[in-house]
């Protein structure tokens, strides 16, 4: 029997990544990852249709030619503007009952049926939180006993006309979206082990265009969402400071931008080469004072947000997993340590048989993709387990 | 002056009907040029209602785009579809000295002020930015609306002014149904603005046109301002003191329980009166008003003197106040931005470098914008 190819995208606002893998032993190998520069997108959010599509085609192209040919792909979403919201479905019964699983399944079922009110906005994902018994929190209601069941969940919703321009400029590029994933989601599924996610994680994917954070607890993801902040903002930034156009802005920050000012480049001044002018320097501290304040705010703002959100970044046992390209930024590691006062470190996919060598030399930068590919093979490995209705229906009239 | 210095532009539907208003209120008097009003809008509905009249000029940008059905309240569409007809559009405005820019924050086609303003800028024409926040009754898209287009606007003009709709009802709140409140509003609003432009165009014994008000916006603490005005009239025997005491009372300059003109920076006391004017009146006045505004208000005194108010004294009170005093949206964060954007238009203008996130929807939380480099937010002064 053939193996089944899956096919991962991931449009990022820097950087348009394709992966493909297969299943071995249970367990994901990735056999060709492409990466391309991505045209047409600003803050997670597609500005040119037209542009992402050849954007993607390129990418396809690349992957072609290494002999895979992708058409069914998993995508990952990320963007300004994404809301999360908590949806609640109740079951009551008229006495005391012990709770099962078909139960949990209609209260959930309930909690899923809850829509938004405002048609502007698309569900995205939805993570399934705690039940209630009789009031009380539970992991599991089945086996217990009590005359009301709640069950919760925490809805994901994004600008469905972004979400829209995702998809038709995926299929005007010949290929078909199986899933769509928020990226922070894709990220955690392959960075976070079983251990981690029990004791509670925060993965940060600090992306080009956006910032992506997902906490988990106890298994549950209690907080999801996008600051529409990104490593963009540390080259804007530089460039109005030293009013030098984005790419050599660009060159700044990789060559020498920190999230920490580092003592011992302080002094030293850093040379804007130029063809037609003559050579100008910056002082290697003005550049780390802009991009520290920059990482430094950003990272505040998100502690802010998650502390708003009721999570306290002491309870999440696991520490702080950052990806994405700002993730390359000197110091940033000791930076979110020292603002978000938990041990953070760099997020590596995890669970696989073997990476392609172009991915090995910085594994954070293909989180989203790699988990994406993973989140696909659990659906799949679920859908065989449980299957769906329609799946169901199909082998019920197959007989 | 002349009838081209100055220009008054309505971006949006609510704005267009207070501009109607201006060009009727500016078009009695026919010894002066009327106010040249441009009425921007991407609602062809709203505009089929403004009546053409002489030096009002009606624009519906964003055809294109839009089919002339407006943006439906997203912002961006609104400044989307003005840049696609922005050449045109400033080849309407021309080369005034100075454009007075209304919108009424909360719909989708404010969203076109910030290209509108960065294009002034560029011109180097000055301008100062009239922008209305929704009623609390709006609900809270408008306001939400609002809070992300202020601290645009904020950047980018040489001075904002935020009027609070509920504040022009002041007194008024428990006679107006709904519908007569925007009217009401809109009518205050209109007044307010004509009684800055008679200050500006008509001469008078101390001057204070176009050109002093250009600088007058350009001095720093005048981009930190919440607009609030009150005018009245005497006639008789202590006119002067009447008119004084009559200001001071004024529930117009009571915001929220604040004291607007104790809290003024920047005052402009306009004087309109005949040839009757004594100067021991001026004194009166001036004494009297600044008894009631704040150590740290500066006054600026301009006179119109016409025959068509021999026997008659009328003042006009406009103040601005510092932002965070009473401006519920956006806080200490907007006050921040506004003081730095006050001084540095100009130094801005000088910018070569193109702001990577124009053309892309703000990351406003809290009313702070996130695209404005943090280091200038701070202030932190970088060791070259």
């Amino acid at each position: 029997m053939a193996t089944r190819i899956l096919g991962a995208l991931d449009i990022g606002t820097q950087t348009t990544t394709l992966a493909a893998g297969e299943v071995v032993d249970g367990q994901l190998k990735v056999l060709r990852v492409v990466s391309v520069p991505t045209y047409g997108v600003k803050k997670g959010v597609i500005r040119n249709i037209g542009e992402v599509t050849q954007t993607i085609r390129k990418a396809a192209l690349e992957m072609a030619k290494q002999g895979l040919d992708l058409y069914d792909v998993t995508t990952s979403f990320s963007a300004q503007g994404i809301t999360t919201a908590c949806r609640k479905g109740s079951k009551s019964f008229v006495s005391l009952a012990v709770m099962t699983e078909e139960d949990a399944e209609e209260a959930q079922e309930m909690a899923f049926s809850v829509e938004s009110a405002d048609s502007s906005n698309v569900s995205l994902q939805r993570f399934q939180q705690r039940f209630r018994v009789n009031d009380q929190s539970v992991e599991s209601p089945v086996g217990m006993k009590g005359n009301s069941l709640e069950a919760s969940v925490l809805e994901m919703l994004a600008p469905r006309t972004a979400v829209e321009a995702l998809h038709t400029a995926i299929t005007q590029a010949g290929m078909h979206t199986t899933e769509t994933v928020f990226s922070g989601c894709a990220d955690a599924t392959t960075v976070l082990d079983a251990q981690t996610r029990s004791d509670g994680a925060l993965v940060i994917n600090f992306g080009a265009g956006t910032c992506d954070y997902l906490a988990i607890a106890n298994r549950i993801v209690v907080a999801a969402g996008t600051l529409g902040i990104g490593g963009h903002h540390l080259t804007n930034d530089l460039a109005q400071a030293f009013q030098v156009n984005q790419d050599v802005a660009e060159r700044m920050k990789i060559d020498c931008g920190a999230a920490q000012i580092q003592p011992d480049l302080a002094n030293e001044r850093y040379s804007l080469r130029s063809t037609f002018s003559a050579e100008r320097t910056v002082s290697m501290h003005a550049i780390q004072t802009v991009t520290t304040e920059r990482v430094n705010e950003t990272l505040h703002l998100l502690r802010d947000i998650l502390c708003k959100q009721g999570v306290y970044l002491s309870d999440l046992h696991g520490g702080v997993w950052l990806t994405g390209g700002t993730a390359a930024l000197p110091n940033i590691v000791d930076q979110v340590s020292a603002v978000l006062e938990c041990p953070c470190r760099i997020g590596v996919p995890l669970n696989l048989v073997s990476l392609p060598e172009e991915a090995q030399k910085a594994p954070y930068r293909y989180a989203t993709v790699v988990g994406l590919l993973q989140y696909r093979m659990r659906t799949l490995a679920s859908e065989i387990d449980k299957p769906s209705f329609f799946t169901r229906m199909r082998t019920f009239f197959r007989g | 002056m002349k009838a081209d210095d100055l220009l008054f532009i309505s971006v949006g539907g609510a704005a267009a009907s207070v501009a109607q208003n201006i060009a009727q209120r500016t078009r009695r008097d026919a010894s002066q040029p009327p106010m040249r009003v441009l009425i921007l809008d991407t609602d062809d509905a709203v505009l089929q209602h403004v009546t053409h009249a002489d030096g009002v000029s009606v624009t519906i940008f964003g055809t294109q785009r839009l089919s002339g059905r407006g943006t439906g309240g997203d912002h961006i569409l609104g400044m989307s579809a003005f840049r696609d007809d922005a050449a045109g559009i400033m080849q309407q405005i021309g080369s005034p000295r100075l454009v007075i820019v209304l919108t009424c924050c909360g719909g989708g086609t404010s969203g076109a002020c910030e290209p509108l303003l960065r294009l002034l800028r560029d011109r180097g024409i000055a301008n100062i930015v009239f922008a209305t926040e929704p009623f609390a009754f709006e609900g809270e898209a408008r306001k939400r609306s609002a809070s992300v287009i202020l601290p645009t606007l904020c950047e980018t003009a040489n001075a904002v002014t935020t009027v609070p709709l509920a504040s022009l009802l002041a007194g008024k709140e428990d006679e107006l149904t709904a519908a007569q409140a925007f009217d009401y509003a809109a009518d205050r609003l209109a007044a307010g603005i004509c009684l800055l432009w008679t200050q500006l165009v008509y001469p008078g014994y101390i001057q204070f046109d176009v050109e002093h008000f250009r600088l007058f916006l350009e001095r720093e603490s005048v981009s930190t301002v919440a607009f609030t005005f009150a005018d009245t009239i005497a006639t008789g025997d202590q006119r002067a003191e009447r008119v004084v005491a009559s200001l001071l009372q004024s529930p117009r300059f009571q915001m929220r329980g604040v004291n607007c003109l104790m809290n003024a920076h920047q005052v402009i006391v306009g004087v309109l009166a005949g040839d009757d004017l004594r100067l021991c009146e001026l004194d009166t006045l001036m004494t009297g008003l600044k008894a009631g505004l704040g150590k740290q208000a500066e006054v600026t005194l301009g006179t119109v003197n016409h025959e068509a108010f021999n026997g008659k004294l009328e003042v006009v009170l406009l103040a601005f106040t510092p932002s965070g005093v009473d401006l519920p949206i956006a806080g200490d964060a907007l006050q921040s931005v506004r003081k730095r954007s006050g001084k540095s238009s100009r130094a801005k203008a000088l910018s070569a470098v193109k702001d990577r996130f124009d053309d892309v929807e703000r990351t406003i939380i809290d009313g702070v914008n996130y695209d404005t480099p943090t280091y200038l937010r701070r202030n932190i002064r970088l060791k070259r």
